[in-house]
């Protein structure tokens, strides 16, 4: 099974875009498709049952969308919230099992209060969803 | 940076998310002068709803931190009735009650057993590479997968009334959208055993457990102070609705029965230059000399007891350790949270055996009958309050939110000055010194994305200044 979390906060523009680019990728009996404004506990089962996990997050910053392996991680002291290293890490600790994990960061430059990507975020986002579909076996654009 | 602006804090940036930040101050001798926790974000939520309709209010409200959306969606709706002029159906009333014990349950499941256990059950002293949440898997693993099953539960709780795929706002001005299924009321009702075993283990792990924390009872935030909470009309513990009460030290009450909607006539707000979070305070008193706290153990404090038969033998318990004053160290807030997890569950089990959670009845429909409304309720981690002002047709044209971490303001601050006292040696920060502050902050569970509207993680920096302001030491803790 595959799992693709798309993370991010939905009123600070561009940094909404792991969000957007979930709510445009269908479940299917082989991809579980999850929108995240946090990443917290009840995510580490289904990191631990997935065989790979990709996560979407916005990155400050220009340049293309990256593609970077998570390693697991210790988890910060004081968060309520978990990085992607960390919940992998947990999946290992917690139920033996840290899956394949990608990290995928898109380019975010208007991290402002605001609904909306910019023109430029969306732009490589619209990319990225063309991407995943294809690799995950949707034929169809959005 | 000596008492520095906020302008002076230098911020790393790796997205929105900001750092916290704790200064501790030396006088010429090198003794601790005082020591602050400084908030470094801007907030600006407030601004951002301006414009925006009453009724898209909870939806809105409820994205502000991915943490807690539903204190905020809750408050929010009760603004609503407020500007609405209605008393939601009972039966909406019991299935948004309903809703934020699912939410106390998750969110101090996650205080306790992946935050704080750690600090608590391996040592503050411990190797740092053993001292995280895997040291305590690997030590406790039934208590580690035990916290991740509670809180599961209580966001099963969430996901069966109001998960957002099903509609972003469930709680609405006037109600909420739907009832509970009976299929979803027979699941929460066949895993509500399993939950309530966890509960009782992790209250009682805790009571054996505590003698061994004295020094950090005395030492994490105990001081004499105001606690405030809401209580039901005959001062018992409450969660959704009732009146305000103020308590001191000894329990005595200094003020009952305030209207919720008048909070700004017994609440001040400060200002401090060198942190975004606001200072509230207890207006008769002044600032700072009005420093009250909120959340599990200011409400375990105001209450006359809590109405359900575990919760209220545990809260005896409790109020034996204070000689039945209050319970005035902040290192206890982790016993609260556990206290209101039984609570919780005794009266989840209470909801779900009542078949007026089914009732389609759930919504009062009206049109815009008051220009000024505030919510206020409890959130896990204390009282929250939403104040909205609208024009005729319903538009914001004013909020203001006060959280939860911002009451516990004052308080955060005068623990981290209390422990830098305690355990500052010379003027190198130590691993000891750095995990107390730490554990001192925690102890108030504060979510900063709450606070400053911002996405919630929170490393941690602590910088040593020397009499002259200069920085005499520095350690980051990194997410």
């Amino acid at each position: 099974m595959i799992l693709v979390i798309g993370l991010g906060h939905p009123l600070r523009r561009d940094d909404g875009v792991g969000l957007w680019v979930a709510s445009r990728l269908p479940s299917t009996e082989d991809v579980k498709v999850v929108g995240a404004q946090d990443l917290t506990p009840e995510l580490i089962p289904q990191v631990a049952a997935a065989d790979l996990v990709i996560f979407v997050d916005a990155r400050l910053g220009a340049g293309p969308v990256r593609w970077e392996p998570i390693r697991s991680a210790d988890p910060p002291a004081l968060t309520h919230a978990f990085t992607p290293h960390g919940l992998v890490a947990w999946a290992e600790r917690l139920f033996g099992r840290a899956p394949e994990a990608w990290l995928v960061t898109v380019p975010a430059r208007d991290l402002s209060l605001g609904e909306g990507l910019s023109s430029r975020t969306r732009r490589v986002a619209e990319a990225l969803v063309g991407r995943l579909r294809a690799y995950l076996g949707w034929k169809e654009s959005p | 940076m000596k008492g520095g602006s906020v302008r002076e804090i230098k911020v790393p940036v790796t997205r929105v998310e900001g750092h916290g930040l704790i200064t501790v101050e030396l006088d010429p001798k090198g003794q601790v002068k005082r020591a602050r926790f400084h908030v470094t974000e801007a907030r600006g939520f407030e601004r951002f709803c301006r414009g925006r309709t009453v009724w898209e209010m909870p939806g809105i409200t409820a994205r502000i931190c991915g943490i807690c959306p539903v204190s905020h969606l809750l408050a929010s709706a009760k603004a609503g009735d407020a500007i609405l002029a209605v008393r939601p159906p009972r039966p909406a009333d019991k299935l948004r009650r309903l809703l934020n014990l699912g939410q106390f349950v998750q969110s101090h499941a996650l205080s306790f057993f992946h935050l704080a256990s750690p600090d608590l059950l391996l040592g503050w002293d411990a190797d740092p590479a053993q001292r995280n949440v895997f040291g305590l898997a690997a030590a406790r693993p039934q208590l580690a997968l035990d916290g991740i099953r509670l809180r599961a539960f209580g966001q099963e709780i969430i996901a069966a009334l109001g998960e957002r795929r099903v509609h972003p706002a469930w709680a609405v001005p006037g109600g909420v959208r739907s009832p509970l299924s009976p299929e979803a009321r027979d699941r929460l009702a066949a895993k509500l055993p399993e939950a309530r075993r966890i509960a009782h283990d992790a209250l009682e792990l805790y009571e054996r457990s505590a003698k061994g924390w004295a020094e950090e009872v005395a030492t994490f935030g105990d001081f004499p102070s105001l606690f405030m909470s809401l209580v039901t009309p005959d001062g018992a513990w409450e969660h959704h609705d009732g009146r305000i009460r103020f308590v001191d030290a000894e329990r005595r009450i200094v003020a009952d029965g305030l209207d919720p909607a008048r909070y700004f006539e017994y609440i001040g707000e400060a200002v401090e230059g060198w942190s975004y979070l606001k200072f509230p305070y207890y207006a008769p008193d002044g600032y700072p000399g009005g420093l009250y706290r909120v959340g599990p153990l200011a409400r375990l404090n105001c209450c006359d007891r809590i109405g359900t038969p575990l919760a209220d033998e545990a809260l005896a318990r409790f109020r034996a350790t204070a000689d039945g004053k209050a319970v005035t160290s902040s290192f206890h807030y982790h016993w609260a949270r556990l206290i209101e997890i039984v609570a919780a569950l005794e009266r989840v089990e209470t909801y779900l055996a009542d078949p007026e959670i089914l009732s389609p009845r759930v919504r009062a429909e009206a049109g815009v009958n008051e220009l000024v409304g505030v919510g206020i309720h409890e959130a896990p981690r204390g009282t929250l309050i939403h104040h909205y002002e609208v024009d005729e047709s319903g538009v914001i044209v004013n909020a203001n939110l006060i959280v939860s971490t911002g009451h516990n303001n004052l308080a955060m601050n005068r623990t981290v000055t209390q422990i830098a006292h305690r355990y500052l040696q010379g003027a190198k920060i130590s691993e000891g010194l750095l995990n107390r502050l730490e554990g001192g902050i925690r102890a108030y569970d504060p979510c900063l994305s709450c606070s400053v509207h911002a996405v919630g993680k929170m490393p941690l920096r602590v910088v040593l200044l020397g009499p002259g302001g200069e920085t005499v030491d520095e350690v980051v803790r990194t997410a």
